[in-house]
């Protein structure tokens, strides 16, 4: 079993402080990589730009993707990562701010795996990291590599 | 005396030859175009004044392939029309009526559609994560221990605080959400909404003795989802303000005649001075403070939109000590017709 790490994609330092403290507090040791921007993402997934060095064959166990980025939005992050064969079944999570049902329906039918509004309050966002954590790092079995 | 129409008419009329020149046009059209009749007379209606796409139209309905209804102009300095081009006497003659509106009020509407939808996002995004951001490090100051003990009664109310305003922010997008969103028209078991209500609110305060009756059978047509959402609010206000009570009463009847049905929502509350039952309905209105169980002022303000959204109304009544009835007129389900014939 390898232990990959976890790709957060978002913009928001806070948010992004919180969701690391969240997995702490959850008992998730993963390593949490934490990209800024849209561009940055599909960078560091397909090891271009400043993350040219990385294996790209080494692909995150998650994606946790927020919908609102600058340059490239999470839509677009994700039909790049859908439309290439290397990440089209690599676990996307949207975990974003907005429940609104437009985003909600749009995001799905571009294919992302599960849609997750995070909560105000901090201890229910905890509980969502370990659900999320519980799911998608024990329970569900990934596509073998390759 | 059709002439006469003609020439008073507030809507912009103009008679055009079967080749499109402009034969006549009245006082309201050379106003919207801002020319004389004498400037237009002799020349062709498709050639000048009107953007790409309704010359185009005016064409087309000029060598009888199509007429032009309630179609949007956009005309010269930037504003909106609607454009109406039928032939005048069934095609006899050849001539063609054309209907110009000044539609002012659609560009404004179409505008701040627009800026609600703006408005919507932001709020749902941009103000939901500052406010993240608040409840979760003071989440963490609280677990820290290096918080002395005098601190941690604002650390409470910084978290209350965030927990309300998130509260209100998803009241707002309730009711842009309300107002904007396209409805659905199935039959809605309304009793069943209600005892699913009722059975959340009981949920949500288990200790609290309850007695809700919902009378059966209630049947209105509609969107169950915003219809659920309307009643929600209606039995979450009579719940929150029975506080006074040892037990919470509640009744729900309703009637249903010449296609509407009125329910009543009955309850043994505080009531509330019948003085301010215009402002009830206004979002953010409150008629009670938050130690009587007042909320975020939106709850009936969406209940009302919502019942507004389906052609219905709300009003209320109240002896102040005595309770509070809640009256929301619906359209009746609509599927059940006794006489219909197999």
């Amino acid at each position: 079993m390898t232990h990959s790490e976890i790709l957060l994609i978002e913009d928001n330092p806070d948010d992004a402080e919180l969701t690391r403290i969240a997995f702490t507090e959850a008992g998730i040791d993963r390593q949490l990589v934490v990209v800024r921007d849209g561009a940055e993402a599909l960078d560091y997934l397909f090891a271009n730009g400043r993350h040219a060095g990385r294996d790209a064959s080494q692909l995150p166990a998650i994606v946790l993707l927020d919908l609102n980025l600058p340059k490239l939005d999470g839509r677009e992050v994700l039909q790049a990562i859908r439309g290439d064969a290397r990440t089209r079944s690599l676990p996307v999570v949207v975990l974003t701010t907005s429940d609104e049902p437009f985003d909600v329906e749009a995001t799905y039918a571009l294919g992302v795996n599960s849609y997750i509004r995070k909560p105000v309050d901090f201890d229910q966002f905890v509980g969502v990291v370990k659900q999320i954590g519980l799911y998608w790092l024990v329970l569900n079995q990934p596509r073998a590599a390759g | 005396m059709y002439q006469e129409a003609f020439a008073q008419a507030g809507t912009g009329m103009a008679l055009l030859a079967p080749g499109g020149e402009w034969l006549a046009a009245n006082a309201a059209m050379c106003r919207l175009l801002g020319r004389e009749e004498a400037e237009l007379a002799g020349h062709r209606a498709h050639e000048t004044l009107f953007d790409a796409d309704t010359v185009q139209r005016i064409g087309l309905a000029l060598t009888g392939a199509g007429m032009v209804q309630d179609h949007n102009v956009a005309g010269t300095g930037g504003c909106a029309w609607r454009m109406s081009l039928a032939p005048l006497d069934r095609g006899a003659s050849g001539v063609l009526l054309l209907q110009l509106e000044a539609d002012g009020d659609a560009q404004a509407r179409k505008t701040a559609a627009r800026m609600q939808d703006y408005l919507a996002h932001g709020i749902s995004h941009d103000l939901r994560a500052p406010l993240r951001g608040i409840a979760g490090f003071a989440a963490r100051l609280d677990e820290s221990a290096a918080v002395a003990e005098a601190g941690r009664a604002d650390i409470a109310r910084i978290r209350a605080a965030a927990a309300r305003a998130e509260h209100l922010v998803d009241a707002l997008l309730e009711l842009l959400r309300a107002a904007r969103l396209p409805l659905r028209d199935d039959e809605v078991d309304v009793s069943l909404l209600c005892e699913w209500v009722a059975g959340e609110l009981q949920d949500a305060d288990p200790p609290r003795q309850a007695r809700i009756e919902v009378a059966p059978d209630l049947r209105a047509q509609g969107d169950e989802h915003w219809l659920k959402t309307l009643l929600g609010h209606v039995l979450d206000n009579a719940w929150k303000f029975s506080a006074v009570r040892a037990r919470v009463d509640i009744r729900v009847e309703g009637e249903a005649s010449n296609g509407r049905l009125q329910l009543a929502v009955h309850d043994a509350g505080c009531g509330f001075d019948m003085r301010y039952a215009d402002k009830l309905f206004q979002p953010f209105q409150r008629l009670h403070g938050s130690e009587q169980g007042g909320g975020s002022g939106l709850g009936l303000a969406i209940a009302h939109q919502i019942a507004e959204r389906h052609g219905g109304r709300m009003w209320a009544t109240s002896r102040p000590g005595e309770g509070s009835t809640f009256f929301i007129e619906l359209p009746a389900a609509a599927g059940r017709d006794l006489d219909a014939t197999p």
